[in-house]
């Protein structure tokens, strides 16, 4: 009696761990060193622009959008910000907010680019956080020294390869923060999505 | 403008907030059942920051040399770390405790009262903030509403107690203050903290403040990201559920 429970068990142990890696093996994409290589190139296209001699403020917008868009996963960051209000907004105006919220993402970084002087940033860790996503901890050291600044990477891969998305400074969520603050733009528009829209639309390009 | 009796008003809501369970409302996700005079308080911190603090942090940084004011960081993080010290153990974090106790005795003594962070350059034994308002966190007590405090900025019923409660166990207060008479050390040394946290902050918050569409919302958002990692002490960053949208469709699909 006690054999047969015992060769039960071992057989039970062995069907989950197939099924435990078949299910991983079905969904897992991309590698940790994948997601590394990805995000070391992000950082070497966005210093060779930045090193640029003479760029105007338009070029370099110009071309940090390109990295944006080709690296970032807007439509996923986008569609998680906005929260439950996505399923509320029509094709249109998702399409305009995906627009609206790129151009506000990509200008911020341009602005934040442009003080930059000499900046680099230090692989310190990844961590497989699901079958798709990593997340990538750096370091962003100033050149004048201080202390350096903690950025983790959240990189998610796919069939059409490896997109960022999300960033984490200093502990703090890019997503979560823009979600929290689109939400209560929308909530203090009465729930609709058309008072964020106008809020994105008239914003003050050259802000700050 | 903010009249005497609205004050007197807020003040009041703030001491039933810190009295009452501190009940989270389900209907409102931002925990922020007074926001309208919370935003009456914060447009006038603004004005205040921008128009005072702003310029006053600003010369600090163009007139004083950056080892300088890193000393200044260093003393005041030391004058705060038998409180860490405090609430470390008040927290049952043994080795947090230990990590203030030795940066307070090495950075005291070989770092020139508390000049230099000697200890600091073990990476064991970096600084860490901790405080009563995180021990009230640790013991399970809910932050409560969101409230904007009249100069003081940012905080909730938890953390307003918090406050409260450092102030009463401070030992470097007691030491220095209450035994000696010297009654401008306390006054000072919040003038000394204030403008260095703001000289800290100068750039970070001109850029929440020139990108945001709505400055009040980032900054609630900010405060409460902070306060939860301060609060859990963990290196790790926490990964929030970022669904996978293309998967799920097709598989409604």
């Amino acid at each position: 009696m006690a054999e047969m429970l015992g060769r039960w068990r071992r057989t039970l142990t062995v069907l989950l761990v197939l099924v435990g890696f078949g299910a991983t093996g079905a969904q897992a994409q991309g590698t940790a060193e994948g997601a590394e290589a990805f995000l070391s190139d992000i950082g070497d296209r966005t210093i060779a622009v930045l090193a640029t001699p003479d760029l105007s403020p338009e070029d370099l917008r110009a071309q940090l959008e390109q990295i944006f868009v080709d690296t970032f996963d807007t439509r996923t960051i986008g569609r998680f910000v906005l929260g439950r209000y996505w399923n509320d907004a029509t094709d249109a105006q998702r399409e305009e907010y995906l627009e609206l919220f790129q151009a506000l993402v990509v200008d911020t970084y341009a602005r934040r680019f442009r003080g930059y002087r000499g900046e680099h940033f230090n692989l310190v860790g990844t961590r497989q956080i699901s079958d798709t996503d990593y997340l990538i901890t750096t370091q962003i050291f100033r050149p004048n020294g201080g202390p350096a600044v903690n950025v983790d990477w959240r990189i998610r891969a796919s069939g059409n390869g490896y997109a960022v998305i999300d960033v984490v400074v200093e502990r703090v969520n890019m997503t979560i923060t823009y979600r929290n603050e689109f939400g209560s733009i929308i909530q203090r528009s009465g729930g609709n999505i058309e008072g964020l829209l106008d809020a994105l639309r008239n914003r003050d390009v050259n802000a700050g | 403008m903010l009249s005497v009796s609205r004050v007197r008003s807020i003040l009041a809501l703030c001491v039933v907030g810190l009295l009452s369970a501190c009940a989270t409302d389900p209907n409102d996700p931002f925990n922020d059942p007074y926001e309208d005079i919370n935003r009456e308080i914060f447009a006038l911190n603004d004005a205040m920051d921008q128009n005072v603090l702003v310029p006053v942090a600003e010369a600090y940084r163009d007139t004083v040399p950056e080892p300088v004011r890193q000393s200044v960081t260093n003393g005041l993080r030391n004058l705060n770390t038998p409180l860490i010290f405090i609430n470390e153990v008040l927290q049952g974090d043994v080795r947090g405790a230990e990590v203030a106790f030795n940066r307070f005795w090495i950075n005291s003594f070989i770092g020139i009262g508390g000049l230099f962070d000697i200890a600091g350059m073990d990476p064991r034994l970096e600084y860490r903030h901790e405080d009563f308002g995180q021990t009230l966190a640790v013991w399970g007590v809910e932050p409560g509403p969101y409230l904007v405090l009249p100069l003081l900025g940012p905080s909730n019923p938890r953390d307003l107690a918090g406050i409260v409660g450092d102030q009463l166990m401070d030992p470097v207060r007691w030491v220095i203050q209450v035994e000696t008479d010297w009654d401008a050390f306390g006054p000072s040394r919040f003038a000394a903290t204030l403008v260095d946290r703001r000289e800290a902050a100068l750039d970070a918050l001109a850029e929440v403040r020139a990108s945001s569409l709505d400055y009040y919302a980032a900054i609630r958002s900010l405060y409460r990201q902070t306060r939860e990692a301060e609060i859990n002490d963990s290196d790790e960053v926490e990964p929030v559920d970022i669904p996978n949208y293309d998967v799920l469709e097709e598989d409604n699909g």
